[in-house]
């Protein structure tokens, strides 16, 4: 995260950002930039893909800013909801889904990479090595609820599992990360 | 977080998180959670990116101010 020339508080940034001023937008950018691309690469994790998304989600924070309402959630919050939406949007659009594919046969060599451990990608461990940290029953619904922008009764359905499973899991899996990320 | 559930779920857990401040705390933590995520997560994007983005968001028209 870059360091921004002048600091703000959160509640001075809103106020820039709903007057549409430029350093709002600038300061904005430079803080969060970096976070919300990280999320929309979980998602899309084509380079140029994710970067047509990231200059969406600008656009449509510029457009609906004043749609943002502080007593609901933090700013970042809204912003991270905002990107993992059009991510995840993105990624059920037919273009997408060709591509998709390659990323799929990419993820399987991955896993078997992994459980052979002959060919370390430390970019893609570098990515999930939190999540990582769970166990894997857990990790496979954050990864689907969270980055796939599954339900959780579609995730229950696709894993056959009852959805009070599901449901239980995704809350100690909640958990645990938040022990596992301070 | 809170967009894992219907509109009709998220109106009833705003309507409890109103009245009922652990609620409200236990659903702050869990975006807490998915913030400091995203932060660990961080990737940089191009440095050109910036600069499209700010013309782009220049050419758009303000809805209405």
């Amino acid at each position: 995260m870059q360091t921004p020339s002048k600091t703000y508080s959160e509640a001075e940034l809103v106020r820039l950002l709903k007057s549409k001023d430029s350093e709002g937008y600038n300061v904005l950018y430079d803080n969060y930039s970096a976070a919300l691309y990280g999320i929309i690469s979980r998602v899309v994790p084509a380079e140029e893909i994710a970067q047509d998304v990231l200059q969406d989600v600008f656009v449509k924070i510029w457009k609906n800013i004043d749609s943002y309402d502080a007593s609901k959630g933090r700013l970042f919050t809204w912003m991270l909801n905002i990107a993992r939406n059009s991510a995840i949007d993105y990624s059920r659009s037919k273009q997408f889904k060709m591509e998709n594919k390659i990323q799929e046969i990419e993820n399987s060599v991955y896993e078997i990479n992994r459980h052979t451990s002959t060919h370390i990608n430390t970019d893609i461990i570098g990515l999930r090595d939190q999540v990582d940290k769970l166990k894997k029953e857990h990790s496979v619904l954050i990864n689907m609820i969270y980055f796939g922008g599954y339900t959780q009764e579609e995730t229950a359905k696709k894993l056959k599992m009852p959805l009070g499973t599901v449901k239980t899991r995704v809350r100690a899996a909640i958990i645990q990360l938040r022990q596992l990320i301070k | 977080m809170l967009n894992q559930v219907t509109d009709k779920e998220r109106a009833e857990l705003e309507a409890m998180a109103s009245k009922h401040p652990e609620i409200k705390a236990e659903i702050r933590a869990i975006e807490e959670v998915l913030v400091n995520y995203a932060m660990a997560h961080s990737k940089t994007p191009p440095k050109d990116l910036k600069q499209q983005i700010f013309s782009k968001i220049q050419q758009t028209q303000t809805p209405e101010n």
